[in-house]
């Protein structure tokens, strides 16, 4: 042993420094391996909970389908259309007019001097309510008589704003005109004159008995004498 | 060696972020839809499912308020509003309506939709179509009044717009009659 070498036991660079760094990357290593590792199980946890939703996709996809084919479209399509015919006829039959009603009403209105020839009604509204404008053309004796007829359609209160015009003394010496007036439609309504009588059940293509109709006509017969 | 094991980590770390867990919940197109992507898909389709469960509970209310409804009025009232208009059976009925008081009808007149008048033939938008028939009859007046109210109470829908009578005749007159009939548009 070389004398000169001095054996010494002090570390010519302090322990404590190599160890602690040691320490220090022992834990960083475990640190970031935890952290790795999580990242391998979430990754790997990722790749199984896409498959299993893919699946749940499918399946709600094909449950949906089933669904649809549930749904018997043709039925769905029949009960729209039925749905549709109920509602339009409810609303046509609210607005359809018994055009015998108003013969009715006038042939009762009319007198024996006056011939009524033409008869046109439209329906219409005015702020809102329904309004049926009649226009007729007809043939009095003399002017007396059209002046008591005018009288009579006054009377009627279902008859609004009644208007004589187009006065022609005709060949035969008799006057024509022309009337137009608003008539009330609750007197026209089909369903006033439905409620007004016993029905059967009619059909326009089946051999119904008249009997409905006979009793409505024979009290214009009676009432009525003056028909064109 | 020690000091690059954890920077391999770091790394292998960020890499299965980015080319792994990334790609897997945000997806990386339509083709390869991401977990995000698939549970936003799947909430829809619960949502549909469930509103489809809901629908048919009520198309089964529905299939039983159609049952309710029986054949014959089913037939009555596709005989109120028809599928078409239907002109040769309605003139038809008229006249075997006509037959029934003795009359006949004559000079037939219909605005079908084919036809050049399509004024009077016309699907509106309210979801049925209307035709204006004329026609004319030669009756006394009882008689006719006695037609008019067999063709009112009939179950084909009606309505006379206008009506002419000529009286040359005391004993019977001239009619023209002006109606409206209507069909359910498909």
């Amino acid at each position: 042993m070389d004398p000169r070498q001095q054996a010494t036991f002090i570390p010519k660079r302090p322990v404590t420094s190599i160890s602690s760094e040691r320490a220090t990357m022992g834990f960083f290593s475990l640190v970031t391996l935890i952290i790795f590792i999580c990242m391998g199980l979430a990754a790997g946890g990722m790749y199984f909970w896409r498959i299993t939703l893919q699946k749940q996709l499918e399946s709600s996809s094909s449950d949906l389908v089933e669904q649809e084919k549930a749904f018997d479209k043709a039925f769905i399509a029949a009960a729209v259309r039925l749905n549709n015919r109920i509602e339009i006829s409810k609303s046509l039959l609210n607005k359809h007019l018994a055009v015998t009603s108003l013969l009715d009403a006038i042939g009762k209105n009319t007198l024996q001097s006056v011939q009524f020839s033409d008869l046109a009604f439209t329906t219409s509204q005015l702020g809102g309510i329904s309004v049926v404008k009649v226009t007729m053309k007809g043939v009095a004796r003399d002017y007396t008589a059209l002046a008591a007829q005018s009288g009579e359609i006054a009377k009627v209160v279902a008859f609004k704003d009644p208007v004589f015009s187009d006065f022609t003394l005709t060949q035969e010496g008799r006057v024509s005109f022309g009337l137009t007036m608003n008539v009330d439609t609750s007197l026209l309504e089909y369903r006033n004159k439905s409620l007004g009588k016993q029905q059967t059940t009619p059909s326009l293509d089946t051999n119904r008995p008249a009997t409905t109709t006979a009793q409505s006509v024979s009290t214009t017969t009676a009432a009525n004498t003056q028909r064109p | 060696m020690s000091k690059i094991v954890p920077i391999i980590f770091l790394v292998g770390s960020g890499l299965l972020f980015f080319f792994v867990i990334d790609p897997i919940y945000n997806g990386t197109g339509a083709d390869n839809l991401g977990i995000k992507a698939i549970r936003e898909e799947k909430a829809a389709y619960d949502d549909v499912l469930t509103r489809a469960r809901d629908l048919q509970a009520k198309r089964d209310e529905l299939r039983t308020r159609y049952n309710s409804i029986t054949t014959i009025d089913k037939a009555r009232l596709e005989q109120l509003l028809p599928d078409t208009l239907d002109n040769v059976k309605l003139v038809l009925d008229i006249d075997r309506i006509a037959a029934r008081q003795g009359l006949k009808i004559k000079n037939i007149a219909v605005n079908d939709t084919a036809g050049a008048d399509k004024k009077s033939a016309v699907p509106d938008e309210k979801g049925f179509g209307s035709a204006t028939i004329t026609f004319g009859i030669t009756a006394p007046y009882d008689v006719f009044l006695n037609f008019l109210n067999d063709l009112e109470d009939g179950l084909r829908l009606i309505d006379v717009t206008t009506l002419s009578i000529n009286s040359k005749d005391p004993k019977a007159y001239d009619y023209t009659v002006s109606f409206k009939t209507y069909w359910l548009k498909k």
